[in-house]
């Protein structure tokens, strides 16, 4: 799966979350996830649903690394590259 | 903030403080014959919370006596009271050098490895039964613990609840703090997080089954437990004596994802639900019976049972 492929996916998951602030064609690399409206139970939702949709695993450790969706897109396109 | 509630908010804290400082300073057996005069006038005069704890507690199935259920729900205003002033104590009688001697842990070996682990984070669930202070002031001997904590609606009590409630390796956050990664950050460093999950959660929660009745809870334990995968353990402190503690603790639990979120959550907080009614059906007058914990989402309040 390449990068815009993840975004994407990414994009289609955040849209079944209700609670967020900001428009979601809006959300580029550089947003940050703390100022996207999550709450302290929906962003344990969404990584939930981006762990199952690509089949992946998050440790908390690189969970807390990530700061804006560019982290968690390079995250997830290195898992998927080995 | 209106000038009225702010003068109610002002009174509040004032008596709150001079109480608090009384009980501070009185030797513990005088502190606990001032929380006895409390509670008796207390349940005399909250009938709104005396009226919801004899009706939880006939509601649980514990007792259909209504005599019974008064006795079991004025211990358990007792309790809350004792364990209001016993904390206070706690902070100046129970030491990083001593607190073996207050608190007996029965913790199995594999919690012990947990707890020993530096780079282990657990998630410490717990309830509001016998001195849950001393829960988190125990587990924080052992491992820095962070507690999410529900700010008081007074800030003037706020302020002086959280700074008695901290110090050593005991951290408050609050459950409204605006950054929603915090709770994983304290899992990433290796900490305890604490979370008490036996309060109405509204329609956010999960409908759980206690005492054999819908009661809607928090989320936040099976969801943290299923995203970040750090141990679980529920844990209840007894209280046995004076100062004296018998810590319990259930697991760890190990939930494995289905692939069905839903379910996964449910099954965790049904689980440690029922954990909690255990330990509340062996110890009844232990439990703070006096919140609403089957209310459920939409309800109007409910009229006092004792009218």
């Amino acid at each position: 799966m390449n990068r815009e492929q993840i975004i994407s996916e990414l994009k289609a998951l955040l849209g079944t979350q209700q609670k967020l602030k900001v428009d979601i064609n809006a959300i580029n690399d550089s947003t940050r996830l703390d100022q996207m409206g999550f709450d302290s139970i929906s962003i344990l939702d969404f990584m939930y649903e981006v762990e199952s949709k690509f089949n992946t695993r998050i440790e908390v450790a690189d969970l807390v690394r990530m700061e804006v969706v560019r982290d968690l897109i390079d995250h997830l396109h290195g898992k998927a590259a080995r | 903030m209106s000038p009225l509630r702010r003068l109610y908010y002002l009174l509040e804290y004032a008596a709150a403080t001079s109480l608090l400082g009384i009980l501070a300073v009185v030797p513990l057996r005088f502190a606990l014959v001032l929380a006895e005069v409390i509670s008796r006038v207390a349940f005399l005069l909250m009938f709104e919370r005396r009226g919801n704890a004899i009706d939880n507690v006939l509601r649980s199935g514990l007792t259909d006596s209504p005599r019974e259920a008064r006795r079991i729900a004025f211990e358990s205003f007792r309790n809350f009271v004792a364990m209001v002033a016993e904390a206070n104590a706690a902070r100046r009688l129970i030491t990083e050098s001593n607190w073996r001697k207050h608190v007996t842990l029965n913790l199995s070996a594999e919690v012990e490895k947990l707890l020993a682990d530096p780079k282990q984070g657990v998630i410490l669930a717990s309830a509001h039964f016998g001195n849950w202070e001393v829960v988190g002031r125990a587990a924080s001997m052992l491992k820095p613990l962070t507690a999410i904590y529900r700010p008081f609606n007074n800030p003037y009590l706020d302020r002086v609840a959280h700074a008695g409630r901290t110090g050593g390796n005991l951290r408050l956050i609050s459950k409204f703090d605006a950054n929603p990664m915090r709770f994983a950050q304290t899992l990433a460093r290796g900490e305890v997080l604490g979370i008490m999950m036996d309060q109405y959660a509204g329609r956010h929660g999960v409908p759980v089954q206690f005492f054999g009745r819908k009661a809607w809870t928090t989320k936040t334990v099976a969801l943290l437990h299923l995203t970040t995968r750090c141990p679980l353990i529920l844990v209840f402190a007894l209280r046995t004596a004076p100062l004296q503690y018998e810590v319990n603790v259930v697991g760890p639990i190990q939930h494995d994802r289905t692939g069905n979120r839903d379910q996964d959550v449910f099954t965790i907080t049904q689980k440690l639900t029922r954990e909690i009614e255990n330990v509340v059906r062996a110890h009844p007058e232990q439990y703070m019976w006096g919140h609403r914990r089957w209310k459920q989402p939409g309800s109007r309040p409910k009229r006092d049972a004792t009218q």
